[in-house]
């Protein structure tokens, strides 16, 4: 563990060890988890190389504050450290932090307005797939919230709109955001073109977003949304255009080959610019009726590329799809179990992913998987988790730095047990 | 036992509602109570600032109150409460240990709302009867 996740660790548990949650003087409270996993998976790196004999290396540390200067001001504010194998690295990051004011609420509507870094509310789960307790299971469906852009879509440095309103029985909320936020770009890269390319970086991007959930009078129980999200990407300071040239043709030469045929083989290696446009359509749907809830969602992403090969301006567009159904059981008020079958297709019209097929990971262009779950609150602030995941095909295989080097499997199970502490 | 069994199920029959004595509302839709519960509606009709308080989750009479004033499943609040806390929207109802704390909460904190079992004798404040099984 680095030194601020540490600072962080230990400020958290000091924090939580005379009380439960602190509630401070009654308008403002502080929160946090700790959450540490054991990862096994036995076919395929999940998330770096130790995954594959059983790794401790995924841990996430949060804590949480708010403070209600009046009833309608709010301020709040988390801090957020993630060791997610060889993906993420566990340094402390900002995951919110915000400033709250309800312009106006009465019994017919609500509308208020948030500013500075905020989650976006995309689906049921994207505003808390870091947060353990949140999560259906260990973790989120990997086919709807895959990782590619995860980072991107946390959440916004910018403005947040956000209102509901009563038609009779029936409550309606929604959510409007714009603002930027700074891109992974080797996310990105790994999901254009399987690898990394040798320079180029994202700025921050602009993100509008729209969020609307309905909650229908006539089923209490059903919650029904949609979720819009447009986000546009440009990669800065790629190599130049002569020296992409020069190394397509010494690669060329040494390879013996034609100079189409290196650069249809390597592509990434002789980028000279790239932007990508992505509009994310998510259609959410949840039914709760006494011990089961039911779950379903389906993504639909378009993509517009634009990119530059050793100055050649190439252009496409892609359409990546996901979905999953999710049933969950809670046979006490202190037990959850669930069953998920999910599907990811980088390209919806390539189902057996041959398209998208690459050297060292033949099998990235899709992904189809069952997942078993189950969390036990065995004692007051603390969970059990467990999660066995059988999958085909690696669309949602975390990429990280050094997956080139490795042989992909087509068929790849992963196991997680992990204790997560609350309060 | 048949006859402790009917005890106890009408002592948790649709828990009544309190209200402090500031809160004018003769009755509340479940719809909207339940709205208040999730600390979606920030203020009463008459502008003064809502004030939950609930039992601990894992009582009968919050169970109970969930299930049959705010005809939602326990588990779904609880949901919301988390997802508030952990993304900086909101905060969860401030929990009070027994009913007499509930009942002395809301009848001392203007704009509270609370609930205690129907047989529970109050004082002091607004009480609303949930309908007769």
């Amino acid at each position: 563990m680095n030194a601020s996740a540490s600072v962080l660790l230990a400020s958290l548990l000091s924090l939580a060890l005379p009380a439960a949650a602190l509630d401070l003087n009654g308008n403002s409270e502080i929160h946090g988890f700790v959450n540490q996993a054991y990862l096994y998976s036995p076919d395929n790196p999940y998330g770096g190389p130790t995954a594959e004999n059983g790794s401790f290396k995924f841990r996430e540390v949060g804590l949480n504050g708010f403070v209600e200067l009046t009833p309608d001001f709010r301020l709040a504010g988390q801090v957020l450290s993630r060791r997610h194998g060889s993906v993420d690295d566990g340094d402390a990051r900002i995951d919110f932090l915000l400033a709250d004011y309800l312009v106006l609420s009465n019994e017919s509507m609500a509308f208020g307005i948030r500013a500075g870094r905020v989650k976006n509310n995309i689906g049921f789960y994207n505003a808390v797939r870091d947060i353990p307790s949140a999560r259906p299971g260990y973790g989120v469906p990997q086919s709807v919230y895959f990782d590619t852009f995860r980072d991107s879509l946390l959440s916004i440095n910018g403005v947040n709109l956000y209102g509901s309103i009563f038609a009779g029985d029936t409550h309606i909320s929604w959510e409007l955001s714009a603002g930027e936020q700074s891109v992974d770009s080797e996310s990105v890269e790994y999901y254009a073109f399987g690898r990394r390319i040798p320079q180029g970086e994202a700025d921050d991007v602009p993100i509008r977003l729209f969020h609307i959930d309905v909650r229908p009078g006539f089923q209490r129980n059903l919650r029904l949304g949609l979720s819009l999200v447009d986000v546009s990407i440009d990669l800065k300071d790629t190599q130049s255009t002569a020296g992409a040239q020069a190394a397509l043709i010494a690669d060329a030469m040494d390879a013996g080959t034609a100079m189409e045929a290196t650069l249809a083989a390597n592509p990434q290696r002789y980028v000279t610019g790239a932007s990508i446009d992505g509009l994310f359509a998510l259609a959410s749907a949840q039914y709760s009726f006494e011990k089961w809830v039911l779950t379903a969602e389906y993504l639909n992403v378009e993509t517009d590329f634009d990119v530059q090969l050793a100055g050649l301006d190439t252009s496409n567009t892609n359409t990546t799809e996901a979905y999953y159904l999710q049933i969950e059981w809670l046979p006490t008020p202190l037990v959850t179990a669930l069953v998920r079958y999910e599907e990811l297709y980088l390209k919806r019209d390539d189902r057996s992913g041959g398209e998208s097929a690459i050297d060292y990971s033949p099998y990235r262009g899709f992904g189809k998987g069952w997942t078993l779950g189950g969390k036990w609150m065995f004692a007051d602030h603390w969970t059990l988790i467990g999660q066995a995941s059988f999958n085909e095909g690696t669309a949602w295989l975390p990429n990280y730095n050094g997956i080139e080097n490795e042989n992909i499997e087509k068929y790849w199970d992963y196991y997680v047990l992990s204790l997560n502490f609350q309060f | 036992m048949v006859f402790v069994f009917a005890a106890s199920s009408n002592a948790f029959a649709s828990p009544k509602v309190l209200l402090n004595e500031s809160v004018n509302a003769e009755s509340l839709n479940f719809a909207f109570l339940s709205q208040v519960f999730a600390m979606q509606v920030r203020r009463w009709p008459n502008g003064v600032p809502i004030e939950v308080f609930m039992l601990p989750k894992n009582s009968e009479v919050h169970r109970e109150f969930v299930l049959r004033r705010l005809k939602i499943q326990p588990h779904q609040l609880d949901r919301i409460w988390n997802r508030m806390l952990f993304t900086g929207t909101g905060k969860a109802p401030t929990v009070v240990e027994s009913e007499a704390d509930m009942l002395e909460m809301v009848r001392t904190t203007p704009g509270a709302i609370g609930y205690v079992s129907v047989g529970f004798p109050v004082e002091g404040v607004t009480a609303l009867e949930g309908e007769r099984p």
